[in-house]
C-alpha cells in the first residue's frame, strides 16, 4: 500500500493547496470590497483615511490566519481523498475500496483472497497514474474579481476631483459668493462713475458677469477661485495696489479641493470640512481688494478734504465768510489728480490689463456721452503700432492675427490655417511678448462671436 | 484458491465470454447480463421477439458452461407435471408394480422455459419453488434439483392475445430481466454471413459446472465500499413513492419501489460485473451497467403512470442520476 499513500498524501496535499488559493482568491475578494467600499466612504468624508487604512492593514493578515487555521481544522480524511481520486483519475472507486478494506481482517478465506487481490490491484493502479493530478490548482476567478474591486479601489482612490460634490458649488457658496460679488461690483460701479472711468466700469461689468455666472451655477469651485483671483489682479492693476501675494487667505485657499492636496498630508475629513466652510472664502480675495479699494478712495477723499478742525472752520468761515476760495482751488487740484489718473489707466499698456481692454472693446465703438475721450496709448520704443485683424478659432487653441508680413507678424509663434470664428480689430504694438500674452481664455471670454463667413 | 488461481479463473471466464460472444453475434451486452445472471445464481427473463436466436444463445452458455441443458415450450395446456414430473407405475423385474418418480426437463443445469406467459398460472407456479428453492417437491417428496441452476424463461413483447401475464411475485424471482435489441445492420449481415455458409461456429466448453458455483462464491466475496453501498441505499430508497421528499414523478407514477430484493440483487450483479471486467472492487460503474436489467420488473408504476406512457428505464435513469450521479461527479 506504498503506492496507494503516497498517492493519497499528494492528492492530500495538492487539495489543501488548492483550497489555499481559492481561499486566498475569497479572501481578497473580501478584502478588495471592503477596500472600494472605504475608499468610496472616504470620498464621501464618512471616514477617515488613517481609519481605512488601519482596519485595511488588519484586515488582510487577519484573513489569512483564519484560513490557514479553518484549513487545518478541516483538513479532509484519506478516505474522502481516495474516493475524489478515484473519480477524478477513473479508478472505478479501486483506491477507496482498498483504502477502507486494508485494515480490515476477514475470516472467510474467499473474501481474504479477494482482499489481497484488490490491494495488489490497488498498489498496481497507483503506480500506473503518471503524475496524479487530482486537484489541479489554478486561480479562481472569485481571485480575478478581487483583484479587479482592488485595482479599482486604487483608482477611486487616486482619481482627482472625482467626488461630485467638490465640483458644484453649494447653496451656501452660491448666497456667499452672489453677495460679496454684488458688493464689490457696486463699489466698482460707483468708484468708476464717480471717475469716470472706463476701465473701471468695464471690471465692474466682469465682475457682474461672474455673479451671473455663480447664480447659474456654471463654475465649480476651482474656477471661481481662478476668475476672483483674476478679476482680483485686474483691480489691483487698475488701482495699482498692493500684490495680492500679500494676501494670506487666498494663497491658502488654492489647495482646496485640489486632489494633490487631498491625497497628501491633509486628512479627508479635514478636506471635506474645508471645502464645508469655503464657502465665505471663495471671493475673499476679491472682497479683500475692494476693500483696499474703499481705503484708497477713502484714504484720496480723506487728503483732498482734510478733516477740518472748529478753529480751521472758524478761520475758513468765521471772518470772512466769502474766501472759499482755498477750498475750490483745492477742490480744482483734486479733480485734475483724478483726470491725470484716469488719463494714466487708459493710456496704460494694453498687456498690462487685456482684460479691461477686450471689456472696453466690447462696448460701442462710438464713444459715450459719459466717457471722456480717451488720448491713444503710447507705443514703447521698440514697437510699431499696426492694425491686426485677430480671429479665435473654434477650439479656442490660438488667435490668429493677421497683418503685413513684413511686420513680423507672422513669426511671433501665431500658427497659420486656423479656422475663424471671431474677428475683432485693436492697435496692438509688435511684439511678441504682447501676442503671446493675448491668452485664449482671456480673448474667448471678452470677444463677442460672429457669424461665419 | 490463491489470487493466481483467482485470476485464471477469471480468464477462463473471459474466454467464456469470447466464445459465446463468437457464436451469437452482436449481442455482447446480453451475454454479459446472462453472465452475471449466471454468477450470481439468479434466472433471466428474457424478452425477445420471435427469431432473435433466444434459443441459441441459450444453447450455446450451456454448452460453454459444461451444463446439462433443456428446453420447455409452454402453452396454454402445458401441466405442472410436464415440467416437474410425475409418478409413474412401473414394473420391476419381478414383475411387481410400484411408483417411481420421473423427473421432468426441470431436472436440468440450464433450462429455456420458451414462452412463459403462454401457459396457465397454475403451470408457471410450478416453477416458483424450483426458482426459488432448486427443489422440485412430488408426492410428499422433495427431489433437489442439480447445481448450478439456470432458468431462463422467454416471452413475447408483442403478441399478448391468450397469454397469462406473470404476477409480480413470479417477475421479483427473476433476478434479470434482459431486453434482447434487433441487431443492427453491420450485425446483421454478420448473423446471415456465419448462419447461411456450410461451416457453422463450433463452440468448445470453457469452464465446468463446478467452475460456475467456484465463480458465484467469488462474486459474493468480491468487496464493495462503504461510500458505494451507501449510494445503493440511498438511490433504492429515493424510488419508494410514499417518500414525500422523493421525486413528484415517483410519488404520482410509481405503484410501489424497489425492493430488498431488487436492492440485493443490484450489488450482488454490480459484483459480478466487476469480475467480468477484471476488478476485484465494486464501482459505480458497475451499478449503472447492471441498473437497468436488475430493477426494471421490480419497479411497478400505476395505472397512470402506464397510461401516461412513462417509461421504467428512463424514471429509473433520472433517479440514480439524482442519487448517485452527484457522487461521481
Amino acid at each position: 500500500m506504498s503506492a496507494v499513500s503516497h498517492l493519497l498524501k499528494q492528492s492530500l496535499w495538492q487539495y489543501q493547496r488548492r483550497r489555499m488559493v481559492q481561499g486566498v482568491a475569497w479572501v481578497l475578494l473580501v478584502w478588495g470590497a471592503v477596500a472600494l467600499l472605504g475608499v468610496l466612504a472616504w470620498r464621501l468624508g464618512w471616514l477617515g483615511l488613517p481609519n481605512l487604512t488601519q482596519v485595511l492593514g488588519w484586515m488582510l493578515p487577519v484573513g489569512l490566519l483564519l484560513l490557514s487555521v479553518g484549513l487545518w481544522l478541516s483538513r479532509p480524511k484519506p478516505l474522502w481523498v481516495a474516493q475524489v481520486a478515484d473519480v477524478r483519475l477513473g479508478l472505478h472507486e479501486t483506491l477507496s475500496t482498498a483504502t477502507e478494506w486494508q485494515s480490515l481482517n476477514p475470516t472467510n478465506p474467499r473474501e481474504r483472497e479477494i482482499q489481497q487481490a484488490l490491494l495488489q490491484q490497488a498498489e498496481q493502479k497507483a503506480t500506473s497514474v503518471p503524475t496524479p493530478k487530482v486537484f489541479g490548482v489554478r486561480w479562481p476567478r472569485v481571485g480575478w474579481v478581487g483583484l479587479m474591486l482592488f485595482a479599482l479601489s486604487l483608482g477611486v482612490l487616486y482619481w482627482p476631483a472625482t467626488n461630485p460634490a467638490e465640483n458644484t458649488l453649494t447653496p451656501a457658496q452660491v448666497t456667499q459668493a452672489t453677495q460679496e460679488l454684488r458688493q464689490v461690483a457696486e463699489v466698482l460701479r460707483q468708484d468708476a462713475e464717480q471717475n469716470a472711468d472706463p476701465l473701471l466700469a468695464a471690471t465692474a461689468r466682469a465682475v457682474e458677469r461672474l455673479q451671473q455666472q455663480v447664480e447659474q451655477q456654471s463654475l465649480t469651485p476651482q474656477e471661481l477661485r481662478n476668475e476672483v483671483e483674476r478679476l482680483a489682479q485686474r483691480i489691483e492693476q487698475n488701482y495699482k495696489l498692493p500684490a495680492a501675494a500679500n494676501n494670506p487667505q487666498s494663497q491658502q485657499e488654492a489647495p482646496v479641493g485640489s486632489p494633490e492636496a487631498s491625497a497628501g498630508d491633509n486628512p479627508p475629513n479635514q478636506v471635506n470640512s474645508e471645502a464645508a466652510t469655503a464657502a465665505p472664502n471663495l471671493t475673499r480675495a476679491l472682497s479683500d481688494a475692494a476693500e483696499r479699494v474703499e481705503q484708497q478712495r477713502q484714504q484720496k477723499a480723506d487728503s483732498q478734504n482734510p478733516p477740518k478742525t472748529p478753529p480751521q472752520q472758524e478761520q475758513a468761515c468765521g471772518d470772512n465768510c466769502d474766501d472759499n476760495q482755498g477750498l475750490d482751488q483745492y477742490r480744482a487740484g483734486a479733480k485734475a489728480e483724478a483726470e491725470r489718473r484716469a488719463k494714466e489707466q487708459i493710456n496704460k499698456p494694453a498687456g498690462g490689463d487685456a482684460g479691461g481692454q477686450a471689456d472696453q472693446a466690447g462696448q460701442s465703438s462710438a464713444p459715450s456721452a459719459n466717457t471722456p475721450p480717451s488720448t491713444p496709448p503710447t507705443p514703447p520704443a521698440n514697437t510699431t503700432q499696426v492694425a491686426v485683424q485677430a480671429q479665435l478659432a473654434p477650439s479656442g487653441d490660438r488667435i490668429k492675427l493677421s497683418a503685413p508680413p513684413s511686420l513680423g507678424i507672422q513669426t511671433a509663434g501665431v500658427s497659420q490655417g486656423i479656422s475663424a470664428r471671431f474677428s475683432y480689430q485693436e492697435e496692438i504694438p509688435q511684439s511678441q511678448v504682447y501676442i503671446e500674452a493675448r491668452n485664449r481664455e482671456v480673448v474667448s471670454r471678452y470677444f463677442s462671436p460672429q457669424e461665419e463667413p | 484458491m490463491e489470487a493466481k488461481s483467482l485470476e485464471a479463473e477469471l480468464q477462463k471466464l473471459q474466454k467464456a465470454r469470447e466464445g459465446i460472444a463468437r457464436a451469437v453475434v452482436g449481442q455482447d451486452v446480453v451475454i454479459d447480463q446472462l453472465l452475471v445472471c449466471l454468477m450470481c445464481g439468479g434466472h433471466a427473463l428474457l424478452e425477445a421477439a420471435p427469431g432473435m436466436g433466444k434459443t441459441l444463445l441459450v444453447r450455446t452458455l450451456a454448452k460453454v458452461f459444461g451444463m446439462r441443458f433443456s428446453r420447455v415450450q409452454f402453452t396454454p395446456d402445458l401441466m405442472p407435471a410436464d415440467i416437474t414430473g410425475t409418478m409413474v407405475l412401473l414394473q420391476n423385474e419381478r414383475g411387481a408394480s410400484q411408483l417411481e418418480f420421473q423427473e421432468g426437463p426441470i431436472f436440468a443445469q440450464m433450462v429455456l422455459a420458451d414462452e412463459i406467459n403462454r401457459s396457465t398460472p397454475k403451470t408457471q407456479s410450478a416453477l416458483l419453488e424450483a426458482m426459488q428453492e432448486h427443489t422440485v417437491t412430488v408426492a410428499g417428496r422433495v427431489h433437489a434439483l442439480p447445481e448450478p441452476f439456470f432458468v431462463l424463461a422467454t416471452q413475447n413483447p408483442i403478441e399478448q392475445e391468450g397469454t397469462y401475464s406473470l404476477p409480480e411475485a413470479q417477475i421479483d424471482r427473476f433476478f434479470f430481466k434482459v431486453q434482447m435489441p434487433y441487431p443492427s445492420a453491420q450485425v446483421l449481415d454478420q448473423i446471415l454471413q456465419l448462419t447461411t455458409g456450410t461451416e457453422e461456429a463450433k463452440v468448445e466448453t470453457v469452464l465446468q459446472p463446478q467452475d460456475v458455483i467456484e465463480l458465484q462464491q467469488i462474486t459474493r466475496a468480491v468487496p464493495m465500499a462503504s461510500h458505494v453501498r451507501e449510494a445503493v441505499v440511498k438511490f433504492v430508497l429515493s424510488t419508494q413513492p410514499h417518500e414525500s421528499k422523493n421525486l413528484k414523478e415517483v410519488q404520482r407514477y410509481v405503484r410501489f419501489g424497489v425492493s430488498p430484493r431488487g436492492a440485493q440483487a443490484l450489488v450482488l450483479a454490480a459484483k459480478a460485473r466487476a469480475l467480468i471486467e477484471g476488478r476485484y472492487n465494486v464501482g459505480f460503474a458497475d451499478l449503472e451497467a447492471v441498473l437497468f436489467p436488475a430493477l426494471r420488473h421490480r419497479f411497478n408504476l400505476n395505472f397512470e403512470g402506464q397510461a401516461e406512457g412513462i417509461e421504467v428505464d428512463g424514471l429509473l435513469a433520472r433517479l440514480y442520476r439524482e442519487a448517485i450521479g452527484g457522487l461521481k461527479a
